[in-house]
């Protein structure tokens, strides 16, 4: 570090002060006041202020210097918001005023000890180092001494920890100061061998929480009654993950009849015993339930759900304008065809359908009886017009569903059959697929069904 | 014909300004629909740094006038481009800024006293990252805050709040 006397403004400023002090000083007067204040700008706030005892003309130069000390506290603690704690808190060095400046932080709370707490399997890991409980009592104490040094009055803008559990005293605590703060993103990850659960309204009230927009849990046990009352008092929430949570009997996701939710994306993974209910959700556009066991999932009024990863679910949200839906699957038995029906059926403007399938296994049968008789699948009328089928088989599966389209689809015109691979289409494969029999008896079913209903007009090659 | 507001800086300098250029600053559009804005709009700012604020008005309000007039056919690659052009013009602004603190800080005032938060978030952003990762006397340095502590009162609340200073 440079001494005061090495500083470069200093030596700066000594030449200057001869230069005021010489007997002929015409030529710094001449200057204007701007070039004066841009020269004094160059000073350190005191050795500018020393410039007042010049001469009147200097007495109040300095003072139109903008320094940051002419900001007000709030754009200080606008601008210290956007740095760690640790750095904001480091402020408090700078000078007396900075000095309880960093308590009014607005920002980000983020307290990620993962890799410090996580327990390692192999116990003499590192014997010099603190054991776990040590280092896991340092960092909850550390997180408490924050939270509890920040302003009451101020508020939050997320507040996410990170670590193993010590006591649900603590989760608690952390909870209520969300709330107290009115956090707009909320994160806990407890990855490790303790478990806590989300305190219930009653010991934390949710009433104002009503500024939440992000919840992801992980690892917090929390009942369906619990997620419910959340949802209902935290209308802003945009996003909701809950993940490995323990069991929850049922989940009702509703906005309530009178209003929607804001809720746009949600991921569930836990195991739910009984069913979920989403319901008013006009917002939601991702919907991910990855408990282990295929429970009925039911939507309501969602119009712009566009994407359910991973799930098969047969009652799916309507979607009015989609015209055209291209589906790409592998069959592995006599119901895979059924969610593609069901799709059908969601969209009732579809025009054009376009079922690319491939076959790891060699189907059986049954398909139209499975598509007659599923529940939601039932006297359905379906809006397609053409329908598009590659890497059509032949089989009794795919045969089945054809009929299935030409007895319900009362509009249906075209249908389009290539028994050609999909991922073979414009590679040399192509030709040879061709002329295989597995081909040629793949044509002579589309014909043979093309033959059975002469009033649609097929396409084949 | 759009309409022309003449703006006059604390130097008395005047600037001719389309309404929606300015209506971006919520402390003007409050004084012209009061009506409190015929003839000249006086500010309590200098020519030097309203005409950066104008800068910064005229940058958005392209961007905006833009978006509007585009149809979705290209629209994607286009946005990207304009992103581009953007971020360039963003990181040239921020230069200019960062060599000159005197019209930085003038700008932060500035952009506070009109109420432009777009602009107050922009500056705020670019301080806090000027600050990140200094250490103190770096800090004061760079923003000319003396230091008004004795080495005793450094040491306790280095002391206090030890987690802070801690690499």
């Amino acid at each position: 570090m440079k001494s005061l006397s090495d500083c470069s403004d200093c030596k700066k400023r000594r030449k200057f002060n001869t230069c005021i002090h010489d007997e002929d000083d015409e030529h710094i007067s001449k200057l204007s006041d701007d070039i004066l204040i841009n020269i004094l700008s160059r000073l350190t706030i005191k050795e500018a202020a020393r410039t007042s005892i010049l001469s009147s003309r200097w007495r109040y130069l300095w003072k139109s210097l903008k320094h940051i000390s002419k900001l007000s506290d709030d754009i200080l603690i606008n601008i210290l918001s956007r740095l760690t704690i640790k750095e904001a808190a480091r402020s408090s060095i700078l000078s007396s005023r900075w000095r309880y400046l960093w308590s009014s932080f607005t920002g980000c709370l983020i307290f990620d000890n993962r890799i410090a707490t996580v327990r390692y399997p192999f116990k003499y890991y590192d014997v010099e180092s603190d054991s776990f409980e040590v280092k896991l009592f340092k960092f909850v104490s550390w997180v408490n001494q924050v939270l509890s040094s920040l302003q009451s009055q101020s508020s939050i803008e997320q507040l996410s920890i990170c670590c193993d559990i010590s006591s649900q005293a603590d989760v608690d605590n952390w909870i209520k100061f969300a709330v107290d703060k009115r956090v707009k993103k909320l994160e806990l990850d407890f990855t490790g061998e303790g478990r806590c659960t989300f305190p219930s309204h009653d010991i934390v009230p949710y009433s104002n929480f009503s500024t939440l927009t992000s919840l992801s849990l992980t690892l917090v046990d929390i009942t369906g009654e619990v997620l419910e009352n959340l949802l209902f008092h935290c209308p802003l929430l945009q996003v909701l993950s809950v993940q490995r949570s323990l069991c929850v009997k049922k989940l009702k996701v509703s906005g309530g009849p009178s209003r929607d939710l804001k809720l746009k994306y949600l991921k569930l993974d836990f195991w739910v015993s009984q069913y979920i209910e989403i319901d008013n959700a006009p917002n939601l556009i991702y919907f991910e339930y990855g408990g282990k066991r295929k429970i009925p999932v039911s939507f309501r009024n969602v119009p712009n759900l566009s994407e359910i990863p991973g799930a098969v679910c047969y009652n799916i949200p309507e979607l009015c304008n989609l015209r055209h839906l291209e589906i790409k699957m592998r069959i592995e038995d006599d119901h895979s065809l059924l969610p593609c029906a069901a799709y059908l059926k969601a969209f009732p403007s579809l025009y054009k359908f376009t079922l690319k399938v491939s076959w790891p296994v060699e189907p059986s049968s049954g398909m139209r009886q499975s598509v007659r008789n599923h529940p939601y699948l039932r006297h359905s009328e379906l809006s397609v017009r053409v329908v598009e089928l590659i890497g059509f088989a032949g089989q009794t599966t795919d045969s089945e569903f054809v009929i299935y389209l030409i007895e319900n689809a009362k509009l249906l015109e075209k249908i389009i059959i290539d028994p050609c691979i999909d991922r073979y289409l414009g590679t040399p494969k192509e030709f040879i697929f061709r002329e295989s029999e597995v081909y040629q008896s793949a044509i002579r079913q589309a014909t043979h069904l093309a033959a059975t209903f002469p009033l649609w007009d097929f396409v084949i090659p | 014909m759009a309409i022309m507001y003449a703006l006059k800086s604390s130097d008395n300098e005047i600037f001719e300004v389309e309404q929606k250029v300015i209506e971006q600053s919520e402390t003007i559009k409050k004084m012209i629909e009061d009506g409190a804005a015929t003839g000249e709009i006086p500010l309590q700012v200098s020519s030097k740094t309203l005409a950066k604020v104008l800068e910064w008005c005229k940058q958005r309000q392209h961007k905006t006038v833009e978006n509007e007039n585009d149809d979705n056919k290209g629209k994607r690659k286009k946005e990207r481009d304009e992103d581009d052009d953007i971020k360039e013009w963003e990181n040239k602004f921020s230069d200019e800024l960062k060599a000159d603190k005197d019209v930085l800080f003038d700008l932060l005032l500035a952009s506070n006293y009109l109420d432009l938060p777009a602009l107050l978030s922009f500056l705020c952003q670019l301080v806090a990252d000027m600050v990140a990762g200094k250490m103190p006397e770096e800090i004061r340095r760079m923003f000319n805050i003396e230091n008004d502590f004795t080495p005793e009162e450094e040491k306790a609340i280095t002391a206090e709040h030890g987690w802070a200073f801690q690499p």
